[in-house]
């Protein structure tokens, strides 16, 4: 099925075909405007914030931004602060980069042959839909606490968007394609250079894309429940005793996260410079 | 005879692992590895049907409401940012940072607020669900041709037709796109916050069996949640074909096909 229904990952132009009629239009706005809008609309964000820390959260002493900026500003100065965003960073690289080893070559291997598409179809469909935090206490068991265990989940959560995108940046490639660089004879490395790996880029891209925010998923995950040093386990520990902090520790995961998305749209952007998707972006 | 051999194709490999599997582990006496034969015996025993009252279906409700919640705020939000373009770039930094943190960094916050029984997880997971559909259904949106905005503004078209004929039409493809990516990572808030929280379910009880040393359980869980995320793509699949036929075909008469 996965081969025949698009799954979402693989729709590498949809967000390109976005900017048509919206982006131009914000593009021609007057600077004075937008920064306005900005600051008007960071006014309403704290102004919710700050209502929800007095009412909802006051109890359970949700922090006001004053308290949070002033928790951040005493986090930052110490060392477990940036040891547990060091750690968490080690973790989800480590096994970013062993899914991305694993996951891309198989699946183009995968991609090459029709029937290898068929055998595997049901496992990888079935893989990609367990929630890999179920393997959690699994994994606790056999490889203890530790990264290594934190690495295992990850490897298992990020390796099939980048299977399965592989396979398909495969098996997309037109038969023209192969014949036409049959017919002039182009020597095998200008085939992966000019032919088959601009066409397999956008497919690629965005499956590592889907597997960095899994990675980061995961890592804070097995963190948390495992009990792994790092930013989850920060969070845990903190939750009990200072919500604050265990706020500014979230804020940080979704600034990592933040960074690691503009990273990759940024390497995207590069890569692709010629791809539609890409083409008439705001550099 | 085609269709046949497309099956046999299908189904050879995962048959052959489950045989080894059943076989390499028969005489396990790796307590962690427990003969595939007592996993299954286990499973049966356990999901037919008690368990599947008890912990199944609890689960699948939690999921059911939060995701719910999380697609239809997702693509109302949505089809309003995607709209009124001062708005959307206006919140577009606290849409990003919000989509980029992980989910289950939301959990102790979450928790913080509703405690951890059932709103706490329905929560979670609502909060984790809505940030691809919100992003999709705003990108749909933007995808909407603009012959069609024209089109409507001539016919003058009221703001309810827009979005009933032109703009949810237009962006369903897209927003469905998002609410598959938003159904894996359900499960996945839906498996953690019952491993944190209290009240049982699905991931409740996988986590328990691993520290009361009942490792069938413990595997018994972990297929289940297999099976169940499984099932929900499939579903999803379905549902998605149904609702976007008449996509389908479209694509498939533009480009050259018949259908």
């Amino acid at each position: 099925m996965s081969i025949s229904t698009t799954p979402a990952e693989s729709r590498p132009a949809s967000a390109g075909s976005a900017s048509r009629g919206g982006r131009q239009r914000l593009v021609a706005r007057p600077h004075l405007a937008t920064a306005g809008q900005r600051v008007g609309a960071l006014v309403v964000v704290l102004a919710l914030w700050l209502w929800f820390a007095r009412a909802k959260g006051a109890n359970a002493d949700f922090p006001t931004p004053v308290e949070a900026v002033r928790t951040f500003a005493h986090l930052v100065t110490t060392s477990a602060y940036w040891s547990g965003v060091g750690e968490t960073l080690l973790t989800a690289v480590m096994g970013f980069a062993i899914a991305a080893v694993i996951g891309i070559p198989l699946g183009m291997l995968i991609g090459i042959s029709r029937r290898a598409q068929l055998s595997t179809q049901f496992l990888v469909d079935f893989g990609r839909n367990i929630p890999v935090i179920a393997l959690l206490p699994l994994a606790i068991l056999v490889l203890h606490l530790g990264r290594t265990m934190a690495v295992f989940l990850i490897v298992f959560g990020a390796v099939w968007p980048l299977l399965v995108q592989a396979t398909y940046a495969v098996a997309q490639i037109t038969p023209q394609a192969r014949q036409v660089v049959r017919a002039f004879r182009i020597s095998p490395l200008e085939r992966i250079r000019f032919v088959y790996a601009p066409s397999m880029m956008p497919f690629l891209t965005t499956g590592l894309r889907v597997a960095a925010s899994i990675s980061l998923l995961v890592a804070v995950t097995a963190e948390y429940l495992g009990r792994v040093p790092g930013l989850g386990v920060a969070m845990r520990d903190s939750s009990d005793t200072d919500p604050h902090a265990t706020f500014v520790y979230m804020l940080t995961a979704g600034a990592i996260g933040l960074l690691l998305n503009i990273a990759l749209v940024a390497l995207q952007r590069r890569v692709l410079w010629w791809h539609p998707s890409q083409r008439g972006k705001v550099r | 005879m085609k269709l046949v051999r497309h099956v046999a194709w299908e189904i050879w490999l995962p048959i052959v692992l489950l045989v080894v599997w059943w076989f390499a582990s028969a005489d396990s006496m790796n307590t962690y590895f427990p003969p595939l034969h007592d996993i299954l015996e286990r499973s049966k025993e356990l999901w037919f049907w008690q368990g599947t009252r008890e912990d199944v279906l609890p689960s699948l409700r939690r999921l059911a409401v939060g995701y719910l919640i999380a697609v239809a705020a997702g693509t109302l939000v949505g089809l309003l940012l995607g709209g009124v373009h001062w708005l959307e770039s206006a919140t577009r930094p606290y849409v990003e940072f919000l989509r980029s943190t992980p989910g289950i960094a939301l959990m102790p916050l979450v928790s913080l607020v509703f405690g951890l029984g059932d709103l706490f997880k329905i929560v979670t997971i609502a909060l984790v669900c809505c940030w691809p559909v919100l992003l999709n259904s705003i990108d749909g949106v933007h995808s909407v041709e603009p012959q069609l905005r024209d089109v409507a503004t001539s016919y003058r078209l009221t703001t309810a037709e827009r979005v009933r004929f032109i703009l949810l039409p237009s962006a369903a493809p897209q927003i469905f796109a998002g609410a598959r990516t938003a159904l894996a990572i359900g499960v996945i808030a839906m498996t953690a916050s019952e491993m944190i929280g209290i009240g049982g379910g699905l991931g409740y009880f996988t986590l328990n069996a691993s520290t009361a040393f009942d490792y069938t359980g413990l595997w018994s869980g972990i297929i289940a949640l297999g099976v169940v995320g499984y099932i929900l793509n499939k579903l999803f699949a379905a549902v998605e074909r149904t609702v976007l036929a008449w996509h389908y075909g479209l694509v498939a008469h533009s480009q050259g096909g018949t259908r």
